[in-house]
């Protein structure tokens, strides 16, 4: 265990990240220190490139190829094994995707259902169906349970994604350009969704392009070539200014 | 993951890559049901064939043949040898030293019959007497487990035989022995399948006579011959007094002599220490050795060779040679249909993998380990495997009941003709469909480890 204040959550030291081998590859993540308070809705931003998506997926635990140390609520990252860390991902951490990244071949049902086939500890069916309604019903698809991921608009399409994040309940939602496939309306029922979701006491973690997603969270990260360039909380920004100069698309993938 | 989240998710994926299953599938079935059909084929052969023909659970042991033209400068030694010491005999020492070895169930001796003997009979066969000398053996009776009907086959002369002069001082189904006035069952007699086989086979067709299976082999039981002891059709030769013997047919066994006749063994002895002396009585002509059920008949064959006694080559070595090697050629055939099938496989799950990398990076996202993702895909493939081994299964039993069918409506009969020659056995069934899933499970075994060693992230950021 790592020693952490208990109020923290995620706590990220000297992270560098360096994708390849060879000494030439770029560093796309140069040293970052960052800590995600519990309960805190912080967004992550920055041009394309700057690491952002890289740091969400190591904070993660969808990356272990790093240098530095990151720990969630005190537990190390690097001394967990791949099971450990996979039923950290199953228990405790939600991702949302901007590609929604759901199974196109089983019921929007079964996709929500997905964290317990793979979990250590299973719910019974019965109850695990029940949670799964529970959650599409959350997020207003109690009608859409038996329907293919194919027949859904793309807004429908992430909040079953968001659904299946929260089926276990999870301490920290990370959510990798959300709204970025969506329209400007569909994008801020999911903004909504997620300001509701931290009221409740979710800790969440968005990376985006977009400054009405960032202008919904309490705390914004700016990265700039692999480091923190700006950290500071939403109220202290300057509300008339662009948090971010749009360079890239909404749907470029970013490594 | 447990077994039905395994099994839910497996189905829904299968499904849904069904055109690749599809093709995969086809190819494993296409080898396993060529490798099924041959290996049946092989399997029925020498189950339905050739051990009827060369039993290769027993062996005959006989006396050496060593002679300075067969076998060179050992035959030469052991020929000098058997003139110097005599001639190795098959005494009862031997037959108590080989049902000593731990592989064998039991030692029949066997005597033939040292003298002349001619016979008739047969009418109710042929509708008149055949009139032929008679190769004549003798068996213990405990050799044979067949009923026998309608007497047993066993020794009836008994000095205690009530006294006659002729048949009808007899009781019902005795007859008068008017060499010592006495009253006596019938000789039984045993014949062999192969004799029959080769009666139905060749002879019934060459002169028109009704083949004797099934039914009609029960009702040649009791089937009624004479036997005329020291006396030959053929040959000049006489010897001793000429004596007859009423015989009887009893049954068929694979114990009687391939081509003659079969009677318990002290009738036998009985005749030639009367017509060729005591020594003819007791040396015997051959040992039928009883292997253990599932134990190997070589180490008795090289027991039998140390004590200086050669085994009856009746060919069933190089006919089981010639059978094996044919099987084999047409295994490899198989197994290179297979090699391909299970390359076709590894193709089809490193496209279908490459297809999922999101899939499997939202499975890794949402709990899934390294293992379960190994385990997913290669759960996958041995489905694939099964189903292309019972396919392969099924369509290899269909062809060889269409063969069988057709052999039996088209082909002519011939000696051993089998009603199917095939033998699909419970445990190659299960063989074939564990080694169709194993080959998909080994083709699939690469890609699946690639993909399951795959970061989360590398699979979701993929293009």
């Amino acid at each position: 265990m790592t020693e952490t204040d208990e109020r923290d959550c995620i706590l990220v030291k000297k992270l560098s990240k360096r994708y390849g081998t060879a000494t030439g590859d770029p560093e796309v993540l140069r040293g970052v220190d960052l800590t995600v308070r519990r309960g805190e809705m912080l967004c992550l931003m920055g041009r394309s490139g700057s690491g952002k998506s890289t740091l969400l997926h190591i904070v993660g635990g969808l990356d272990r190829e790093y240098e530095g140390s990151v720990s969630f609520f005190g537990e190390d990252f690097s001394r967990l094994s791949d099971q450990a860390l996979a039923n950290l991902r199953n228990q405790h951490i939600g991702f949302v995707f901007q590609a929604f990244h759901l199974l196109s071949h089983v019921s929007c049902l079964d996709n929500v259902l997905l964290p317990n086939a793979f979990s250590l500890s299973p719910l019974p069916q019965k109850e695990a169906k029940e949670r799964a309604r529970g959650a599409l019903e959350r997020v207003g698809l109690a009608d859409k349970q038996k329907s293919r991921p194919g027949e859904l608009s793309g807004g429908q399409k992430q909040r079953v994604a968001i659904a299946r994040a929260l089926f276990f309940h999870p301490q920290v939602l990370l959510c990798d350009e959300p709204t970025g496939n969506l329209d400007d309306v569909t994008g801020q029922q999911i903004i909504d969704l997620f300001s509701e979701l931290h009221r409740e006491g979710l800790t969440l973690v968005l990376v985006t392009h977009e400054p009405r997603v960032a202008s919904a969270t309490t705390r914004v990260v700016m990265l700039k070539n692999g480091r923190i360039a700006q950290d500071s909380e939403t109220n202290d920004l300057p509300k008339t200014e662009p948090l971010v100069s749009h360079t890239a698309t909404a749907d470029e993938t970013e490594r | 993951m447990t077994f039905r989240q395994t099994g839910y998710l497996l189905v829904q994926s299968l499904l849904r890559t069904l055109r690749a299953f599809v093709l995969s599938v086809f190819g494993i079935a296409v080898g396993v049901s060529v490798l099924a059909f041959f290996l049946a084929m092989s399997l029925g052969m020498q189950k339905r064939v050739l051990h009827r023909i060369f039993p290769t659970d027993r062996i005959e042991v006989i006396p050496p043949k060593a002679s300075v033209q067969d076998t060179g400068a050992l035959g030469a030694l052991g020929a000098i040898s058997a003139l110097v010491g005599g001639q190795k005999t098959l005494s009862k020492d031997v037959i108590e030293t080989l049902r000593a070895h731990k592989d064998v169930e039991a030692v029949f001796p066997r005597l033939r019959v040292a003298f002349p003997v001619r016979g008739w009979g047969g009418e109710r066969l042929v509708g008149r007497p055949i009139y032929t000398d008679l190769p004549i053996d003798g068996i213990d009776p405990a050799a044979v487990s067949e009923k026998t009907t309608p007497w047993e086959f066993k020794d009836y002369e008994n000095a205690k035989n009530p006294f006659c002069t002729e048949d009808k001082n007899c009781p019902q189904g005795f007859f008068c022995s008017w060499d010592k006035n006495q009253c006596e069952p019938p000789v039984p007699v045993l014949i062999s399948p192969t004799l029959l086989e080769f009666y139905n086979g060749s002879f019934a067709r060459m002169y028109g006579l009704p083949r004797i299976t099934g039914f009609l082999v029960n009702q040649l039981r009791g089937l009624l011959a004479t036997a005329e002891l020291g006396r030959s059709f053929v040959s000049r030769r006489e010897a001793g007094r000429a004596r007859q013997r009423k015989l009887v047919l009893v049954g068929v066994s694979d114990r009687a002599q391939t081509f003659g006749l079969t009677v318990p063994l002290a009738y036998v002895q009985r005749w030639n220490a009367e017509y060729a002396g005591e020594k003819a009585a007791t040396e015997f002509s051959s040992l039928t050795v009883q292997v253990k059920p599932g134990r190997s008949a070589t180490g008795v064959v090289e027991t039998v060779r140390k004590l200086g006694f050669a085994i009856e080559d009746n060919g069933a070595e190089q006919a089981g040679l010639a059978v094996l090697l044919i099987t084999a050629l047409f295994v490899l055939t198989a197994l290179s249909t297979l090699a391909v099938a299970t390359l076709n496989v590894a193709h089809t799950f490193f496209r279908a993998i490459a297809e999922r990398r999101h899939e499997l990076g939202v499975m890794r996202a949402v709990g899934a380990s390294r293992w379960d993702v190994l385990r997913l895909l290669l759960a996958e493939s041995a489905v694939m495997g099964f189903v292309g081994g019972v396919i392969g299964v099924l369509v290899a039993r269909l062809v060889a009941l269409g063969i069988d069918r057709m052999s039996r409506s088209a082909l002519p009969d011939f000696p051993f003709k089998p009603d199917s020659y095939f033998w699909f056995s419970g445990e190659l069934v299960v063989g074939l469909v564990g080694f169709s899933m194993l080959l998909c499970v080994l083709g699939a075994a690469w890609p699946a480890r690639n993909a399951a060693r795959l970061s989360p992230a590398e699979a979701l950021t993929a293009r």
